[in-house]
């Protein structure tokens, strides 16, 4: 069941790290980003690392996808659609 | 010949590549054994009764390799500094906008921000006791001056508390590391009692509850610092384009 468990969550990381390569709205992409952050959790977790899962969620998910988020709206002023 | 040119050989090779690393991680996966009893994790557990704390991963952070703890925090020192010579080149004063803000976003804001600095202070001071510690507590409470800024783009932060904060967490680490050197002859060394006996109190564990609130501070006025630059960096520049 914990291995089912695992594995699931190994494949959602992995297809959604591939979401967040291939997807062309930059936003989107760092939301997908986002998610893989919250997969480790996830994974940390049932491996038994509460300190480092606590770490990941609120630098990996929080802190980062907001300075992310800044980031983007920051530089897209100038850049041109394509 | 055809297949040859529809398939290069590079995706050939990265393809067998992936997929023996998928085969590799899923044979570890099914060989996980329940009796591990040579492992480094052990070891430290094991030596886990030196310093009296209930969480063990604390022991191994602040004291087995407290070295690697400094090192983190000088990287984060010079984190922000890189982020404050980039984003305030010169001293401008930002302009103040003009924008009437909801008062229940206001009001909110404020609300929610001594709730997670309480959950933030929370997390440091019982980082010897449940998982957490100094560094997570320091982000959470950097994430509630976020959610401030965010609601109220006018704040100001009080520059000259913060870096107080911040230099003297920093040299108060260095202190206590050089007061252990001093006494019990090891930089870092638990002074300060820490009997088994008290192992799960608050009050436990010596010097490491003392270093953690020290990182604590230190994290949090750092990452508040680098917040505060990103963001009012970004208005500065709604303000030249409007």
């Amino acid at each position: 069941m914990i291995g089912l468990l695992i594995l699931f969550t190994f494949l959602s990381i992995i297809i959604v790290a591939l979401g967040a390569i291939l997807s062309k709205d930059i936003t989107q992409s760092v939301m997908l980003f986002m998610g893989v952050g919250l997969g480790s959790v996830v994974l940390f977790f049932i491996f038994q690392a509460p300190d480092v899962a606590l770490t990941e969620a609120v630098i990996g998910t929080g802190l980062s996808t907001a300075v992310f988020l800044l980031g983007i709206r920051h530089t897209s002023q100038e850049e041109v659609e394509s | 010949m055809s297949l040859k040119k529809t398939l290069p050989i590079k995706h050939i090779v990265l393809s067998i590549l992936s997929s023996a690393l998928l085969l590799s991680l899923l044979g570890l996966l099914m060989q996980v054994k329940t009796d591990l009893h040579k492992s480094v994790g052990d070891i430290f557990l094991n030596l886990n009764m030196q310093t009296a704390t209930a969480n063990a991963v604390t022991s191994v952070v602040t004291f087995f390799r407290g070295i690697d703890t400094v090192g983190e925090v000088t990287v984060l020192f010079l984190a922000t500094s890189g982020v404050a010579l980039m984003l305030s080149t010169s001293q401008r004063t930002y302009a103040k906008i003009i924008k009437q803000d909801s008062f229940i976003l206001n009001v909110g804001s404020r609300l929610l921000l001594s709730v997670i600095i309480l959950f933030g202070a929370y997390i440091i001071i019982h980082g010897h006791l449940s998982p957490g510690g100094g560094f997570q507590g320091g982000v959470v409470i950097a994430t509630a001056f976020l959610l401030l800024f965010l609601a109220n783009p006018n704040m100001d932060l009080n520059h000259s508390i913060l870096t107080l904060g911040e230099s003297l967490s920093g040299s108060a680490y260095v202190l206590v590391a050089i007061i252990g050197l001093f006494k019990v002859n090891m930089l870092l060394g638990n002074f300060l009692p820490h009997p088994v006996s008290e192992i799960g109190n608050l009050i436990s564990g010596g010097i490491i509850p003392v270093i953690y609130v020290i990182v604590g501070i230190k994290v949090g006025s750092e990452m508040a610092v680098i917040v505060e630059y990103f963001v009012k960096e970004e208005h500065e520049k709604e303000i030249e384009n409007a």
